[in-house]
């Protein structure tokens, strides 16, 4: 666990708090991808670590702890995450760990929300406490953390100009599975990636 | 938190159908997020005539080379990017955003997409 984290650390450069992008040659994400995945493979053997990562005086690292831990769902880590929005001086790591409770609870979502709607002023955390009030305990579809585990990392960053572009099958919100070969011979596709883009 | 990309694109969904291609969105969360988002936005999750497809743990995103490269709402997101696929499945055009507001208006998938049809 400790060895995944450092290197984790040692790869993914803290941005300036003006800067939003990575740079178009940064290579961190390869290894945060790449860490997350082997955090899921390790599934319940690393909960307690990765309890004890929520209060490493790395804010990085204590965010891929609560981020971790929402997805792996384990009754453990029911309280820490709580510990975590109530304490944490780093917004996205009080993000992380609400999200966290809306998968594995620990406190009456509804009661939670109204608590720190009270005391917490980043409308970002707010966003995700509504969205964990709604959830209401619902986990994380288990598909979700076997399509992490089995991911293999060479497919990383491998869409490339005038080569086969990767297939993948993903879910959209209606509930309708697509996956992209079922297009060739048939369609051209315009991929977009966005972040709630509507 | 709306760029507008998407929604640009969708205003102009016919041209992309009258030149025979499918456009599709990926997000970086939980469908359930996903549809959460949608209504805290005002969209009709029912309504959007385009698919958005739920990338929950990454996998697509990293394939694509743009996972954890965007520093929004106190999340690491997608680096915006978008790709043109021929009907052959070949990648024939890539954008990726260098900052927020780096996102081609749809002219110009559209121009790549009248190319790949008369090409």
């Amino acid at each position: 666990m400790a060895e995944l984290l450092d290197r984790y650390d040692a790869d993914w450069k803290t941005l300036p708090d003006t800067e939003h992008i990575r740079a178009i040659d940064d290579v961190g994400w390869k290894t945060r991808m790449t860490v997350l995945r082997d955090l899921f493979r390790l599934g319940r053997d690393g909960v307690t670590d990765l309890i004890g990562e929520l209060e490493s005086d790395r804010a990085e690292r204590r965010l891929l702890a609560a981020q971790a831990l929402g997805f792996l769902g384990d009754s453990r880590a029911k309280i820490p995450p709580a510990l975590r929005v109530e304490k944490d001086q780093f917004a996205p790591v009080r993000v992380q760990a609400v999200d966290s409770l809306g998968t594995i609870g620990g406190s009456p979502p509804a009661s939670l929300a109204r608590r720190i709607e009270e005391v917490d002023p980043n409308a970002d955390v707010q966003f995700h406490i509504r969205f964990a009030a709604e959830r209401n305990f619902e986990p994380i579809d288990p598909n979700v953390i076997e399509t992490l585990k089995r991911y293999d990392i060479k497919q990383m960053d491998s869409a490339a100009i005038d080569r086969p572009a990767p297939d993948f099958t993903l879910t959209d919100v209606l509930g309708a599975t697509y996956r992209l070969a079922d297009f060739r011979g048939k369609k051209s596709v315009v991929l977009i990636f966005i972040y709630g883009d509507t | 938190m709306c760029h507008g990309q998407v929604a640009r694109s969708r205003g102009r969904l016919n041209e992309f159908e009258d030149l025979g291609a499918r456009l599709l969105i990926v997000d970086p969360h939980e469908s359930l997020r996903v549809k959460h988002f949608l209504r805290f936005a005002g969209a009709r999750v029912d309504d959007l005539h385009v698919p958005m497809l739920a990338d929950p743990v990454h996998t697509v995103s990293a394939t694509y080379g743009v996972a954890f490269q965007m520093r929004i709402h106190a999340e690491w997101s997608n680096r915006p990017a978008t790709f043109v696929i021929d009907r052959a499945g070949i990648v024939r055009y890539e954008h990726r955003a260098k900052s927020f507001d780096d996102r081609p208006k749809p002219d110009e998938p559209l121009s790549v997409l009248k190319r790949l049809n008369n090409s």
